[in-house]
């Protein structure tokens, strides 16, 4: 029996012994998930050891039923009890290895859903007139996207991007919500919310900052908040597939969904509803061939739709007819990476019906050698100041940018990349929120960045 | 002379079977040319007329299989499928153990397609490697 002097004598010593010992438990308990794995590795081999062994007890005990069965059948009679014997121990033993090897088939299927996503943080740094203001360090985006699937036709995709707008808000948006049946390998239909199939770059790369080479999009066809002209998500319905034909494959996007608008200088896409009857069309029919050319992808893309503009006070301060048809290329094999883009846009004044054309392209080279790849881009828009769909909106507005940079895969999943850019302005009159006109002094200014993205 | 030929067999049947790294097999429910298994992996069919078709990696074989079926890297084919998973809503095959854990799946799963590095039993044999 214990003394109490004692016991007291005792508990700060178990105390500090448990103290002590705690990294020792847990080095302890990484040694047993250690010999745990190892054990399950050996008895994996012994499975397959186990199942070769059936199959050779099999076919020796086929080999020799054969000669038995030719030379008499009295013997064979004989034997039976213990041919019995061996084939029902065969049996067991072949549902015991079947069993055992089915449970570990299964096993990583019962891992949950599993959750795919992106993160970036980067510095920068421009000067004076870049909208964006870039003077230190920034978070970009933290992308989750989710694809459940039920069944074997109905599929979805969940998105879900964080991220801080300019002036330090928060932001959470459900980026996209895509339902979708596939009805054959050339045929999906989806609905709901998903990124614009327009070009290549929007659907390729979008919010996956690791996934892209370059460390901004281009300007033209940036996110509806941060200036783009063209509505880079869309809510609707979509039709995609790719089809064989002659040496390659024809890939084809069709899509029905709510037009944009413009208020408050930005692009809206309409998430809730549509504003007006004018639906947005649009074609995005490419073509990729095998062979040689393998990784080239060449196409023709357009979309039409009726967009409102509107003032501060909620009326419509003009109407437009969105008309967009353009091409594109791009490549990605033997270490080289090519995009290019090209939007003729042809729209009119759907008062006047006045036309008003204007153009917007860029073109991007890249070149691996190793784990680097250096890149360069050039971008332009010209757009007509007189077409009320670019001029109320903040950046609806002519420029030239050449880009220069290079990404570092530091592995699969990871990349550092490196920018500079260079932009210049026209002097243009733009429309405020009331429709006034804001005259614009041309500009030109420079950017540096830095980036640093994971994909998981 | 006939020991010459003999020894030459012989060395070409071992140089022959050092080169074979396994089996591309199926459900006997499927067929596949290597085509359709080179589509499969890269994530660019999923039906054989009305049966959905499942595919697995086998993670003690992945890079021989990567290598001498679809001629290309681990890094390259993971890139493919964030890039297919992030645009279409695909999922990458799963990924299994063993080979024991493979021919298990595919025997028992209709559609199911995988890889393996000996011989298995219930199931088809769709190309060697």
């Amino acid at each position: 029996m214990m003394d109490r002097s004692r016991g007291a004598k005792v508990w700060p010593v178990a105390l500090a012994w448990a103290l002590l010992s705690a990294p020792a438990l847990a080095d302890d308990q990484s040694d047993r998930i250690k010999s745990l794995e190892e054990r399950l590795e050996s008895n994996q081999r012994l499975i397959e050891r186990l199942a070769a062994r059936v199959a050779e007890l099999e076919r020796s005990s086929n080999t020799a039923k054969a000669p038995a069965n030719a030379a008499s059948q009295a013997p064979m009679q004989a034997q039976n009890p213990a041919d019995a014997q061996n084939s029902q121990a065969l049996s067991a033993l072949r549902e015991s290895v079947d069993q055992i090897s089915e449970g570990l088939s299964k096993r990583s299927s019962d891992t949950g859903l599993p959750v795919h996503g992106f993160a970036d943080v980067g510095l920068a740094n421009s000067s004076g007139p870049d909208p964006q203001k870039l003077r230190g360090f920034n978070i970009g985006t933290l992308e989750l996207y989710l694809t459940p699937q039920f069944g074997n036709r109905v599929k979805s995709l969940f998105e879900l991007a964080f991220e801080f707008d300019q002036e330090g808000r928060a932001e959470l948006e459900l980026e996209r919500l895509q339902l979708g049946y596939t009805l054959n390998d050339s045929l999906t239909v989806w609905a709901g919310r998903f990124h614009t199939p327009f070009g290549l770059w929007n659907t390729l790369f979008h919010h996956g900052a690791n996934l892209q080479t370059a460390i901004f999009r281009p300007r033209f066809i940036d996110f509806e908040d941060k200036g783009g002209i063209i509505p880079a998500h869309s809510v609707g319905v979509w039709a995609t597939g790719k089809t064989a034909l002659g040496p390659g494959k024809v890939t084809y996007d069709a899509y029905l969904t709510n037009g944009p608008r413009v208020r408050a200088r930005s692009l809206d896409f309409n998430a809730f509803t549509d504003d007006n009857p004018g639906k947005m069309l649009g074609l995005n029919i490419g073509y990729q061939p095998t062979g040689v050319l393998d990784g080239l992808n060449v196409g023709v893309h357009g979309f039409g739709s009726t967009v409102d503009t509107y003032s501060a006070d909620s009326s419509v301060l003009g109407r437009t007819r969105l008309r967009m048809a353009g091409g594109y290329l791009g490549y990605d094999a033997s270490n080289w990476e090519v995009i290019g883009e090209y939007y003729r846009f042809s729209n009119s004044d759907a008062r006047t019906g006045i036309s008003r054309p204007s153009n917007a392209w860029f073109a991007q080279v890249g070149k691996t050698f190793g784990s680097t790849t250096p890149y360069v881009r050039y971008e332009s828009a010209s757009l007509d100041p007189n077409d009320t769909y670019f001029s109320s909106q903040r950046l609806g507005r002519s420029y030239r940018r050449a880009v220069l940079g290079a990404r570092y895969a530091v592995d699969a999943r990871s990349s550092f990349k490196f920018e500079l850019s260079n932009t210049s302005e026209s002097s243009v009159v733009l429309l405020d929120e009331n429709g006034l006109p804001i005259p614009f002094t041309g500009v030109a200014y420079r950017r540096a960045a830095i980036q640093y993205s994971i994909a998981f | 002379m006939r020991m010459r030929a003999a020894v030459a067999i012989l060395v070409m049947s071992m140089t022959c079977a050092g080169a074979m790294a396994g089996e591309v097999i199926a459900h006997p429910s499927v067929t596949l040319d290597s085509e359709g298994i080179r589509e499969l992996y890269l994530g660019e069919k999923q039906f054989v007329g009305p049966l959905k078709l499942v595919p697995v990696d086998n993670v003690a074989l992945q890079r021989e299989f990567l290598s001498n079926v679809l001629q290309t890297d681990l890094r390259t084919y993971a890139a493919r499928w964030t890039k297919k998973s992030f645009r279409e809503g695909l999922t990458a095959p799963d990924m299994k153990g063993s080979d024991a854990e493979v021919a298990a799946f595919v025997r028992s799963t209709p559609g199911a397609v995988g890889y393996v590095g000996g011989t298995a039993t219930g199931v088809k044999v769709l190309q060697k490697f």
